[in-house]
């Protein structure tokens, strides 16, 4: 592949790949995502079974534990804040503004790694007051739903990151972006994601 | 063949009505009553719903971008044939 050669598959707009009302790359990550919704509403669905059959929620074994509410929150307004700088990024792209989509991207990714360093601490500091994945339901399940997420999210931060290299290389434009918009998609819903399991595993 | 299949279906339809008992193949309808079962109700609900709105979501984003292209193609196809006709009308009064 020669340098100039477009990343994430869009070609020339005469090409027959222009030509289809959905381009492959698009529909691709149209059925990643309808995968993941489907793995992450099976660890909903478990985490369901367990809040619901509890009677008490955290069950009596960690009945003193309180997760932090009020940084995860702080957290949460983080993830959401980097949910609008990479839809910032996919916008300046499309007007052909190579430098802001550098910034965008840069500070998307700070927002990322910033998130999962604090959810990191967070969890070294559930692991001193005693929860851990062997320490019951409670652990297993909050460790697995949410670790679930945390990994998705450093996903998304690598496959930022390669994009963030390809934007600096300068291999985008206004016709040829499909790789930021491909991004974009995934980081949106994994931002989208995060409220939900928020709401569900802190709030409730 | 079809008379013979009614009467099963009739036969374990009564059978159904007599024991309902028998009906209750999930072990979670069993437990209702209990706590496990009434964690199970809202995630089979939850994860029964969630098929369906993947499907939606996906298909209905295929569909979206399917219009639109398909609305994109016509409008192009009306610009292209009006600048036919516009070029055509000048050059023959050109002509004329």
């Amino acid at each position: 592949m020669s340098p100039d050669t477009p990343i994430g598959g869009t070609s020339a707009p005469d090409s027959p790949s222009e030509a289809r009302p959905i381009s492959n790359a698009r529909l691709g990550i149209l059925i990643l995502l309808g995968a993941e919704m489907m793995l992450f509403s099976g660890l909903i669905g478990a985490f369901l079974v367990l809040r619901m059959g509890n009677i008490t929620w955290p069950p009596p074994s960690h009945i003193d534990l309180r997760l932090p509410r009020a940084v995860t929150g702080i957290n949460t307004v983080l993830l959401i804040l980097s949910g609008y700088t990479m839809f910032q990024a996919l916008r300046a792209i499309q007007k052909d503004r190579v430098k802001q989509l550098r910034n965008w991207l840069l500070l998307t990714g700070t927002l990322g790694l910033l998130f999962l360093v604090i959810q990191g601490g967070e969890w070294v500091q559930l692991v001193h007051n005693g929860l851990t994945l062997q320490s019951g339901v409670y652990g297993g399940i909050f460790y697995v739903l949410i670790g679930c997420h945390a990994v998705h999210v450093l996903g998304a931060v690598i496959w930022l990151l390669i994009v963030f290299g390809i934007a600096v290389a300068g291999r985008f434009s206004a016709v040829h972006h499909i790789g930021v918009e491909t991004c974009t998609i995934y980081w949106i819903f994994v931002v989208a994601l995060w409220p939900i399991l928020y709401v569900l595993v802190y709030l409730l | 063949m079809i008379r013979r299949l009614l009467f099963w279906i009739l036969v374990v339809g009564i059978v159904g009505l007599i024991v309902p008992a028998l009906l209750q193949a999930c072990p979670a309808c069993k437990t209702l009553d209990e706590p496990s079962g009434r964690g199970f109700n809202p995630s089979i609900f939850f994860m029964m719903a969630m098929p369906f709105t993947v499907f939606a979501l996906v298909g209905g984003s295929v569909f979206y971008h399917y219009r639109r292209a398909d609305r994109k193609r016509r409008l192009n196809e009306k610009v292209a044939s009006e600048t036919s006709d516009e070029s055509y009308s000048a050059s023959s009064e050109e002509n004329s």
